[in-house]
C-alpha cells in the first residue's frame, strides 16, 4: 500500500530514505519528552548523506544522487548567506532576539527547508512541486482547524473555507502556472503585512515566532511563486 | 559556464518502439529507477554516459538516436 502511494506521488525513495524520514518524525514527536530525542531528527537528517558520502551506503541512482548533491548545494548557499547576514546583524548593534535556540532552529529551519524544497522540484518539476506544497498547506489548515473547532461546528465551517484558496491556487498552478505565481507573490506580501512580520525588522524582531512564520510560511509562498513565474508548461505524461 | 546548447531526447519514441515499455520496465532493465526514466524524458535531467549507453544498448538504438544536440 505504501508502494502504491508512493508510486502515485512519483517518488521513488530508497530504504533508507524511509527509514531516516521515520527517524525525524520520531525525533521531533520524542523531543516533546526530552530535548535529546532531537539528536534522532539530527541522525535521520544527515545519517543516510554521511554514509553515502563515506561510500558505506550505495542505495541511490545516479539522478537521485544528483537531486541530492543540489538540494545540499542549495541548502549551503541560503542558510550560509542567511547566517553570514544574520551574524552581521547580531553583531552591529544590541540585538534582543531572545534565547539562543530560537536562532539556531531558524537557521536549521532555512537549511532543511531549503534542501527539501530543491528535493522536491528535482523530482516533480516546479508546477506538480508547488500544486502539491498547496494542496498539503491546505490539508495541515484543515487537519488543525478540525481538530481545534470540534466542539463549535460554525468556526469549524467558516474557517475551513480558508483551505479553499489552497485547493484552488494549486489547481490553477498545474494549469496557468504565471497566474499562479503571481497570486502566491501578492499573496506572501499580503501574509507578511496581515500576520504583522514586518515588525521583523523593529527592536524585537524574532517575538511571537515570526522569523517561524517566514521560514515555514510566507517564504514557501513566495519562493512557490517565484518558482512558477520562472517555470515552463510540462506536460504531464507516465 | 552555461552551456550554449540543449539535449533534446527520443527516448520516450525509442522506449514506445522497443515493444511499447512502460518507464518502469524500462528502469528495472538498465537498474535504476521510474523517477530517473521520467525525468529523462520531461527534459529535467541529462543521463551520465554509462546510463545513456546503457539506456541505448536495451533499446536497440544508438546514443545518437536517442539525444540530440539543439544549438
Amino acid at each position: 500500500m505504501l508502494n502504491k502511494l508512493l508510486s502515485r506521488l512519483e517518488w521513488h525513495p530508497t530504504h533508507a530514505t524511509l527509514a531516516a524520514g521515520a527517524l525525524v518524525i520520531l525525533g521531533f514527536a520524542l523531543s516533546e519528552i526530552n530535548w535529546w530525542f532531537l539528536t534522532l531528527a539530527a541522525l535521520g537528517t544527515f545519517g543516510p548523506g554521511i554514509l553515502r558520502e563515506t561510500g558505506i551506503l550505495n542505495d541511490q541512482d545516479e539522478f537521485q544522487r544528483r537531486a541530492d548533491r543540489q538540494a545540499g548545494y542549495h541548502a549551503f548557499l541560503t542558510a550560509g548567506l542567511f547566517t553570514f547576514l544574520y551574524d552581521a546583524y547580531l553583531r552591529a548593534g544590541d540585538r534582543n532576539v531572545g534565547d539562543a535556540e530560537i536562532s539556531v532552529s531558524l537557521i536549521l529551519a532555512v537549511l532543511w527547508f531549503t534542501w527539501f524544497l530543491s528535493s522536491l522540484l528535482s523530482y516533480w518539476g516546479p508546477q506538480k512541486t508547488v500544486s502539491r506544497v498547496l494542496n498539503a498547506f491546505g490539508w495541515v489548515w484543515l487537519v488543525f482547524n478540525i481538530v481545534g473547532n470540534l466542539t463549535d461546528p460554525i468556526a469549524l465551517i467558516m474557517q475551513s473555507l480558508l483551505a479553499a484558496p489552497f485547493f484552488l491556487l494549486a489547481y490553477v498552478a498545474k494549469r496557468w502556472p504565471r497566474i499562479a505565481g503571481a497570486v502566491l507573490i501578492a499573496s506572501s506580501c499580503f501574509f507578511f503585512y496581515f500576520f504583522g512580520l514586518y515588525e521583523i525588522f523593529g527592536s524585537n524582531p524574532l517575538e511571537k515566532g515570526r522569523g517561524m512564520v517566514i521560514v515555514l510560511f510566507v517564504g514557501p509562498l513566495l519562493v512557490s511563486g517565484i518558482i512558477l513565474l520562472k517555470s515552463r508548461l510540462e506536460e504531464d505524461e507516465s | 559556464m552555461r552551456p550554449k546548447y540543449d539535449i533534446r531526447n527520443n527516448l520516450k519514441l525509442c522506449r514506445l518502439k522497443a515493444g511499447d515499455l512502460t518507464q518502469e520496465q524500462l528502469a528495472e532493465k538498465v537498474g535504476t529507477t521510474r523517477q530517473t526514466i521520467l525525468s529523462i524524458e520531461k527534459g529535467r535531467y541529462s543521463p551520465s554516459v554509462g546510463l545513456a549507453l546503457r539506456l541505448a544498448q536495451v533499446l536497440g538504438v544508438t546514443v545518437e538516436e536517442m539525444f540530440e544536440l539543439e544549438e
